[in-house]
This record gives structure tokens, sequence and C-alpha cells, in this order.
């Protein structure tokens, strides 16, 4: 092991933790909002690369100008699936609604593998497959552009949260629910919104991951707990926090390989994770009371 | 007194041979009369197949084989049982293992157990195998699988009893691997990246060991879990160690997302092999132009002239819309070599079925089948050549007397290949 692994190691797992940030942003916002630990999140980046790859495709655009047209469409879908099936169950505690995450997620994938069969897929252009070169280190040019992206993303939510009256209804929503009812903000209508705004994210993330690995049905699961891992670091709900935790979990899981091995990057993830489960609850950047 | 003695003797005698004669002759006649024993309704075959999660693509292509046999016997009125006189309709009972090995347990033995089948038909990657395998040696159902290379599948166990291996002999592969790369001008350094089930551990194993008797040396060995996606550090670390051929043994995702990095850090080997991730349609069709030269070992060509492989290979690109794949080959036969193992045995009993099944001596799709190797013979060793990517067709390279094609070499640059 050299310096330059190390550093290498580090700048790779730096930009990789962008887009961890951005595939998990819409678990983060769902929880943060309606306390719904949304385990269907991981099918809706999956939906997200399979339209985009489609689209793309078929329409013969770039990727990320599939993606206006990809993120209306989950736009829409998160908003039904909130206003109607979530919202119907959740007057009944955390587990109803969390089963049905469940089995909505057993549900898409099923129907993945019926629609678009079981074949892996990646979206390639010209550039996916391109490098260039941090600090004397190459890398992959989508690791750079997912992280540019994560930013402008983030910001962009942030912008959205404070500057507008739906943000700001979410975040009274979030606050507290029945003062929030009691002003007049539709509750219910700002949490299918929000599922909303969390599947129109998982449009990027989906995108990204398509664009940098590869994809299957079953795809959404490992990266549904790569997400948990980030929500914990980062505190739960917390925008910035998101961010904060996708880029901190992938420096110490590129800066881990480069020490003990690519073998165990996915333990150096968890390890991490449960030592902030057991010392930090809220997260590294979550407010009191939000474990 | 002794003619009195006698003619008792010879009444106590004469009395058991004449009540025995008689049943003897009721016996025959009433067994004109019976009926015969009716025959089942149906053969039961069970298989428990990866039809989603990371193998699914296997289990596609094993569907198709195991219901393209079952179909073939069907529309002939099924097997011909000789204890029954009577062709019997085959029903195939396919359950989803999701790629996961637990679940192929779970699935084999409610096959067993609860649907009660007379013989199993295998799942796809020795994880899978083994785990339904395990079950039906337990149980005592004869199994016929395929797609589990044969030292990891007969390594599982000290001896099977009632599961039969039709695939190819790893060390054979290895073997290929190195006289193929002798064809490849190199500093004769490989980088293996193999991933941590059975197949990639035996494999991984297997080319350590057999590196230096041709000539070549192990530079840099990368082990992972299946399902990493971030390869960076173990691409830079081959590169560091100069190895300008590598050999890689992990399922399609991860070996698409490999090579798609080897791409983008600039790191082009001149030979590169692909083991079971670079042989579905998939892998050309991610990569198109940059999977050019890649190659895996192949056990089946429809070019290899065994008996019924192009139309094989027709029958399926007419039906499915989609390219063939090694593996339709493999497992049709495999439900081949169970069928006609249950028609030779003649009934439904599996110690019957299981014996007639290790007398298979027959030239199927894939070439001849016959049980010689491990403890009590249990797996069939198939014929192994190289196949490499060209123009989106797999093409036999080696050796020269099975090759459809020249063997690109070395790997053309990046920029050439790149879409």
């Amino acid at each position: 092991m050299t310096a330059s692994t190390l550093i290498a190691g580090a700048i790779n797992g730096l930009l990789l933790g962008g887009l961890y940030g951005i595939a998990a942003l819409g678990l983060s916002m769902v929880f943060g909002v309606m306390r719904l630990v949304n385990v269907a999140h991981g099918e809706l980046l999956v939906l997200a690369a399979y339209l985009n790859f489609f689209i793309s495709r078929s329409l013969g655009i770039d990727p990320f100008l599939a993606t206006l047209l990809v993120a209306p469409l989950l736009f829409l879908i998160g908003y039904a699936l909130q206003g109607w099936v979530f919202n119907p169950v959740m007057q009944g505690g955390l587990e109803p609604p969390l089963l049905t995450a469940f089995g909505l997620s057993i549900i898409a994938q099923n129907l993945f593998i019926a629609v678009w069969k079981v074949n892996t897929r990646t979206i390639t252009t010209g550039y996916t497959e391109s490098g260039l070169k941090l600090l004397g280190v190459n890398v992959p040019l989508m690791y750079a552009v997912a992280f540019g992206m994560s930013l402008l993303l983030i910001l962009g939510m942030h912008l959205f949260m404070s500057r507008t009256y739906a943000g700001k209804a979410i975040r009274a929503a979030t606050q507290d629910p029945q003062t929030a009812q009691a002003m007049g903000v539709d509750v219910k209508r700002i949490y299918a919104l929000t599922y909303a705004v969390g599947a129109c994210t998982a449009a990027m993330g989906g995108t990204l991951i398509g664009m940098t690995f590869s994809f299957i049905p079953a795809s959404g699961l490992p990266w549904l707990l790569k997400g948990f891992v980030v929500v914990v670091l980062g505190g739960m709900g917390s925008i910035g926090g998101t961010l904060a935790g996708g880029l901190l979990l992938g420096t110490a899981e590129g800066f881990g390989a480069a020490i003990v091995g690519t073998g165990y990057r996915d333990m150096i993830g968890y390890l991490i994770f449960l030592a902030v489960l057991v010392l930090r609850p809220r997260g590294l950047f979550g407010r009191a009371g939000s474990e | 007194m002794m003619s009195s003695q006698w003619s008792t003797k010879k009444s106590s005698i004469l009395r058991p041979v004449l009540v025995s004669a008689t049943m003897f002759v009721l016996g025959l006649a009433l067994g004109a009369c019976a009926p015969k024993v009716e025959a089942p309704a149906e053969i039961v075959i069970g298989a428990s197949i990866p039809q989603s999660g990371v193998l699914a693509a296997f289990g596609s292509y094993e569907e198709w084989g195991y219901t393209t046999a079952v179909n073939e016997a069907n529309t002939e009125g099924g097997v011909f049982l000789s204890e029954f006189d009577a062709r019997v309709p085959v029903r195939l009972i396919l359950y989803d293992d999701e790629s996961r090995p637990e679940k192929a347990t779970e699935n084999t033995e409610r096959l067993v157990l609860r649907d009660h089948v007379n013989a199993l038909l295998g799942s796809a990657t020795p994880p899978l195998v083994i785990s339904g395998a395990v079950v039906a040696d337990r149980e005592g159902v004869p199994m016929v699988t395929g797609i589990a290379p044969i030292r990891a599948f007969l390594g599982a166990t000290e001896q099977w009893t009632w599961v039969w291996d039709i695939f190819f002999d790893e060390l054979k592969m290895t073997e290929q691997q190195f006289l193929t790369m002798d064809m490849v001008e190199s500093n004769h350094k490989v980088a293996l990246f193999t991933d941590n089930e059975q197949d990639g551990v035996v494999m991984g194993g297997l080319w350590e060991e057999k590196a230096p008797q041709f000539g070549y040396e192990i530079a840099y060995h990368a082990s992972f879990p299946v399902g990493t996606t971030e390869y960076g550090d173990l691409i830079r670390r081959a590169q560091e160690a100069e190895a300008e051929i590598i050999i890689a043994q992990m399922i399609t995702p991860d070996a698409i997302a490999l090579w798609r990095q080897m791409q983008a850090l600039d790191y082009r080997p001149k030979a590169a092999f692909f083991e079971k991730g670079g042989e579905p349609v998939d892998w050309w069709a991610a990569h198109e132009g940059a999977a050019q030269g890649t190659m895996v070992a192949g056990y089946w060509h429809p070019a290899m002239g065994f008996p019924g492989a192009a139309e094989l290979r027709d029958r399926f690109e007419q039906e499915t819309g989609q390219t063939y794949s090694q593996h339709i080959a493999d497992t049709y036969a495999a439900a081949l070599v169970l069928l006609d193992g249950i028609e030779r045995a003649g009934s439904l009993d599996p110690e019957a079925i299981n014996a007639a099944i290790a007398e298979t001596d027959t030239t199927y799709v894939v070439g001849p089948v016959k049980f010689t190797e491990g403890a009590g013979a249990h797996a069939a060793v198939l014929p192994i050549s190289m196949l490499q990517w060209q123009d989106g067709d797999l093409e036999v390279v080696y050796p020269a007397d099975l090759a459809t094609a020249e063997l690109i070499y070395p790997l053309p640059p990046w920029s050439e290949v790149s879409d």
C-alpha cells in the first residue's frame, strides 16, 4: 500500500459518495417528514434507471436530457403512491406503511421482470466510460459528474425547502403536523408532495446508477441498504446531512478499501453505521429528537 | 402297517402339493383376469431456478431448456414406462429461488415434501445447485443438473448419491485459458478478479496453482464479495502489478461494472477472460464495441457439430427473439438425460431411475454424456473450448480444430472500440 493508493482511494470514494447522497436523498426526505421507512425506495431508483434506459435509447437523446422526462414521471408515480397507497394506511402507526412499502417493493421487482426481463442493463453514452485526472489520480468521469450533480441537487433542494411555499409547508408538516393542519396546510397533500419530490430525486439517482454501474430488477436492495447507512450517518431527514453522510461513507469506503482491501468495503460502511447508531443515534448532522 | 403308513405319508405329502398347485393355477387365472396396475396420471419433475435476482439471466435460459425438453416428451404422449406399458405425461414445476441459496433449499424441500416430485432438475451456479442438491441427496430423489462446474460440485460433499452433474471441468478450462494466452504476446503477468462464490474460490485456486506450470505469473489476485460495484482500487493495483492479461470469475452485473471502470481508468489488458459474467448476451449489449475480443470459456457452440445443436439455437432464437446462450444446451440436455433415465428405468421407483441415470452413455446436443468423474462417478465432463466475442457473436477461437474464427489479439485500444 502506497500513499498514492490511499489518496486515490479517498478521492475515488469522495466522488462516489456524491452518488450515495443522491441515491439516499428521497429516502431521507420521506423518513424525515413522515417517519416512513420507505423500503421501496430502491425500486424507485431501479424504475428510474429502466425508464431512462428506454427513453434515452428510443428517442436517441442524452440520458441527462431523458431525466427531464423521467423525473416528472417519477413525481407523478410518487404522488399517486403516497396519495392512494400510503396515506390511507398511515393512521395505523409505523408498521402498516412499512409493510405496504415492503409489499410495493416486491410487486415492483416482479413488474420489472415481467416488463423488462431479467437482463443486466447499463445506460451508455460516449462519455460514460471516460475518465479524468484529479490531483494526479485517474477517476471515472461519471463519479465526478455524480459528485457535481449531488451538489447541485442538494442546493436545489435547499432552495426549494427554504424559498417556496410548498417547501415551507413540508417543513411545517415535519415539525408539527397537527398545528400545520390547523393552520390550513393539507398535510396529506404535503405528504404526497414529499414522496413525489423524493421520487423525483430518485430519478436522478437511478439515472446515475445506470450510467455508472449496471442494473437488474433486483438492484434496488443493495442501494436501499447503502441509503440506510447514508441516512443514519447524515441524520434522518437532514438534506445537507444526507450529502455529508454520502460523502463520508464514500470516503471511508474508498480509504478503507485502499488499506484493508475492496473485499471489506461494505463491512467498513456497516461498521461506521453501527458505531453511529450506538454513539449518536440522531446521526452526525441530525437534530436532537430526530432519532 | 407299512402300507397304511405309506398311504398316510403319501396323502400328507400330496395334500400341500395339490393345494399349492391349485392355488398356483388359480393365481395364474386370476392374474390373467385382473386389471393391469394403473399407470400414474403424470410424472412430476421439479426445479428451483433463479427467475429473479442477480442470476436471473441464467434462469431464463434454464426455463427454456427444461420446458423445451419436457414439451418435446409430452408431444409424444410423455415418457414410456414399461412397468405400466404406457406413456405418461410429464408435468414440470418451476419455483423461483431468487438467486438465493437458502431459497433454493426451501424450494427443493417444497418440491420433494409437498409436491412429491418424482425427480428434480438443478438450478444454476454452485451455490444454488448445491443448496438444492443437498436436499435431493438427503431425501433420496434423483436430480440431474448443469451449470455447476464439476470440481465445485464434487468438492461440496464427499459422496453424492442421488445427484448428477453435467458441466465442464474447471481444470481443463484453466489449461485451455493458459494455452489460449500463449497465442497472445504478453509479459505473462496475469491479474485475477474472483468473487467469493464457490466457483470463484475454486477457479481462483486453480489459476494460482496452474499459472507457473504454463509459464505465467499471477501478479495480482483480487478477491471480493458478490455484488461489489466499485473496483477502482483493485484496478489500480492490477495496473501497478503490470498485469497484461486479466481473468475474472464473477456474475454479469459485477463483471460489467469492472470492465466499465477499467475503461474509465484507462487500464487496457492485452487479453481478458470473463468467466461466467462475460457469457450472456447482456455482456455484449452492455458494452457493444468495448466487449470486442473479450473471452469466456465455452462448453457449447452450435458449430461444435453435436446432433441438433444448430437446430436448438435456431429454435431458441425464433421462439424468444433473443440471442442464444450456451446454457440453453446444457439445461436442455440435463432434462433429456433425466427423462431418458426415467424411460430406461421403466418405472417411477427412485432407485431404478437413479441407477438408470448412472448408466447414461449417449451423445446429446452438448456432446457425449457419461458419468465418470468423482467418487461414485457423479459428474459428466463436457468438452471445453475458448470463445471470443467478435462483432456481437461468440466465436470458438481455441482449440484450432473447433475454431470458427481467428483469435483477435491483442485487444484493440479503448479509443478504437468505444462507441
